[in-house]
């Protein structure tokens, strides 16, 4: 019994880690109908820039982690504005844009690897940080972290959504785009805004992963693979819903390892991806519309 | 409709065009005027010399970059050797690099490349790799030398396959009887879902029966996992006497990193596969109670092979030399033996003498005061060492047989 606790807070823990990169990809996807598959990429960047800062510059992990959010909101904004926007701009359908995506994905995790090597490197050493014990199961302070910050950045991000002006204006060019142009709203500075937003927001699981299991160059595809699958299985179009298919996607990896071997776990997004295929094709809160356009 | 259809008729009309691109590939390919391996030095070796080729089919980049780029070092200081060796012969040693990037699949495609070259030997990285590379090896008769690869399975697996490197099945069998000499009554094994680590597993639990310990549980993993919370929560729930690894590369630097946590830590011994690197003892932070085994090469030893490598490693680096140059350094000392053979034997370069030389050669010199004598299954048997973690450095415990 113990063990199936620990591996439902484990499971729990590493959807935390994915709620935050699902919820960007998430929000992007709703805004501007794209599978933003670079998102990954970005990640990784965030994930090295943090490296740079720490353990090259020697700067305190909060400065460094400020540095890997300006860097990584810079590198999401540059996406928008000087790739996609081109794009669109020369009648590019949404193929053509994941096309893109993908080639921005492969370019920048060789270009990180190209850099930094292949080897995974290490961030600060937080191996013995304190544990909590309760019986045979055990939670790091790093684990009630990752589930706090993880937790409460995707609240904020929601209530952002929903309460603020840009919240509101995002809802707007997402549900029509005409409309909100008639309403006085810019597409296109809701575009670069939401793609600066949510690659910046990606230091927060950037820095949970590399405390915790060091950084590596071939992080990206499997993030971003994840993310996918947590935005299909919330439901496309629904923020919230990714983010809660982030923890089923992460409660299903862990849980499967009672039963399973571990190499299997990885497959488990897939298997819970196809199960909703099947069983919900529009995800847990998605709408059968908020597929047009995707 | 009518467009769909006519987009799929212009994509059969690629895909036609593909085809016939590389058919027309295909065909300038049979017809191409490179020698094929046996028609390399048709005459002997010792009547005018000329250059000897050796393909290698090596993970320069991806996930094996790392002991890919050691195995490159070890080579090329080997070839130094050799070309200032044999130059009163006029033989010129040239390796021909390409990067596999550990993947099986690219690695035959870059066979056929070499082998389209001329090159009659290779050597290569990665059980698997090798594996992908004996019916090619056997259909072609190219020699495949293989110096880093373990899985026991390669053992006795072709007769153009010679294993120069410390194969699994002896560390295997001597990991069990170091567990049995430590008294441990029951074993956890993770291992890696290679061909290594499936055939070590399967070799480790007969071997571990035989001698009365228990698996209390066992696990794969991918090659690139870092995340090893809940192989060690139910490592943790087994509560074994040790557990082994079977693994390599950034896998088992993580599962060293995170097993070594207040979270995980028990009273148990990591026998870890991966050996000697550095970059794992800073990512480990250093676990006392963990033991490695690793290839045996004595750098002290007073041998002239072992001296000379030395010096020629220490004129151009700082630091000790990674196993895997040493043991791809072996390769060229082997590659050096085959061709002096063929220059006493006035023999050509090629498949069908290779393989004559390898089975003719008494033995070859080692690193370390090792001979390298291929016995059963054209495999020899080598040394190993048992080394701890002290102050962030490996350290000798003991050598576990040869």
């Amino acid at each position: 019994m113990d063990l199936f606790v620990q591996l439902l807070i484990n499971g729990l823990v590493l959807g935390a880690r994915y709620s935050v990169v699902a919820l960007g990809f998430a929000l992007i996807l709703k805004a501007t109908k794209l599978f933003h598959f670079a998102h990954g990429a970005v990640f990784v960047v965030a994930l090295y820039v943090l490296y740079l800062g720490s353990e090259t510059l020697h700067l305190p992990l909060a400065l460094a982690a400020v540095l890997s959010a300006a860097v990584a909101a810079g590198v999401g904004y540059l996406i928008e504005r000087g790739i996609n926007e081109p794009l669109r701009k020369r009648g590019a359908s949404s193929m053509t844009l994941v096309v893109a995506s993908l080639g921005i994905l492969i370019v920048l995790q060789n270009l990180v690897l190209l850099i930094w090597g292949p080897n995974a490197q290490r961030v600060g050493d937080f191996s013995f940080a304190p544990l909590f014990q309760v019986g045979g199961v055990s939670l790091t302070s790093i684990d009630l972290i990752t589930l706090v910050v993880s937790i409460g950045v995707c609240l904020l991000a929601l209530w952002f959504l929903r309460r603020s002006k840009f919240g509101l204006e995002l809802l707007a060019v997402s549900s029509n785009q005409e409309r909100a142009r008639l309403l006085g709203i810019s597409p296109a500075r809701v575009y670069r805004s939401v793609f600066a937003i949510a690659s910046g927001l990606l230091v927060v699981p950037a820095l949970l992963v590399a405390v915790e299991n060091g950084v590596r160059p071939d992080q990206a595809t499997d993030t971003v693979l994840i993310a996918s699958i947590a935005a299909i299985v919330g439901g496309i179009g629904s923020v919230g819903g990714a983010v809660i298919g982030s923890f089923i996607i992460g409660i299903a990896e862990s849980i499967a390892v009672w039963g399973f071997s571990s190499e299997w776990q990885e497959t488990i997004a897939f298997v819970v991806l196809i199960v909703f295929i099947l069983i919900r094709p529009t995800g847990l809160a998605g709408r059968r519309d908020a597929m047009n356009g995707v | 409709m009518r467009i769909q259809s006519k987009v799929s008729r212009k994509r059969l009309g690629m895909v036609a065009l593909v085809a016939a691109s590389a058919f027309s590939l295909v065909l300038a390919g049979c017809s191409s005027a490179t020698p094929s391996p046996q028609e390399t030095h048709a005459t002997g070796l010792a009547d005018g010399g000329g250059t000897v080729r050796l393909g290698a089919s090596l993970c320069l980049s991806g996930s094996g970059a790392f002991s890919g780029q050691k195995m490159q070092q070890g080579l090329d200081l080997g070839v130094e050797r050799l070309n200032e060796v044999f130059k009163d012969k006029n033989i010129t040693f040239q390796v021909d690099y390409e990067d596999n990037e550990l993947n099986a699949e690219k690695a035959v495609t870059i066979f056929n490349k070499l082998v389209g070259e001329g090159d009659p030997l290779f050597v290569q990285c990665g059980s698997s790799i090798v594996v992908a590379e004996v019916p090619l090896a056997e259909e072609d008769n190219v020699v495949l030398l293989n110096t880093s690869a373990s899985s026991p399975r390669l053992v006795g697996l072709s007769d153009q396959l010679f294993n120069t490197y410390l194969n699994s099945r002896d560390e295997v069998a001597a990991i069990v009887q170091q567990l049995k000499a430590d008294g441990r009554k029951s074993v956890c094994i993770d291992s890696i879902n290679t061909d290594l680590g499936k055939a070590g597993s399967d070799l480790l639990k007969q071997d571990l029966e035989a001698a009365s310990i228990t698996v209390a549980c066992a696990d794969t993993h991918d090659g690139d996992a870092t995340d090893f919370k809940d192989h060690l929560a139910k490592i943790k729930s087994a509560a074994p006497d040790a557990i082994v690894l079977l693994s390599q590369g950034t896998s088992s630097v993580a599962f060293v990193q995170q097993m070594g946590t207040p979270r995980h830590r028990h009273p148990a011994v990591l026998v870890g596969h991966d050996r000697n690197r550095r970059d794992l003892l800073k990512l480990a932070a250093v676990r006392p109670k963990a033991s490695y085994t690793a290839p045996y090469y004595d750098l002290d030893a007073s041998d002239s092979t072992t001296k000379d490598y030395v010096a020629r490693y220490s004129a151009k680096n700082t630091d000790t030399p990674h196993f895997f140059t040493t043991a791809y350094y072996e390769g060229t000392l082997v590659w050096g033996a085959i061709v002096q053979y063929l220059i006493d034997k006035d023999l050509p370069y090629n498949g069908d003498t290779i393989k004559e030389a390898l089975n003719n050669i008494a033995g070859v010199p080692g690193v370390g005061g090792d001979t390298i004598k291929f016995g059963e299954g054209n495999t020899a048997a080598r040394s190993m060492a048992l080394k701890t973690v002290k102050d962030g450095e490996f350290v000798f415990v003991k050598k576990l047989s040869n």
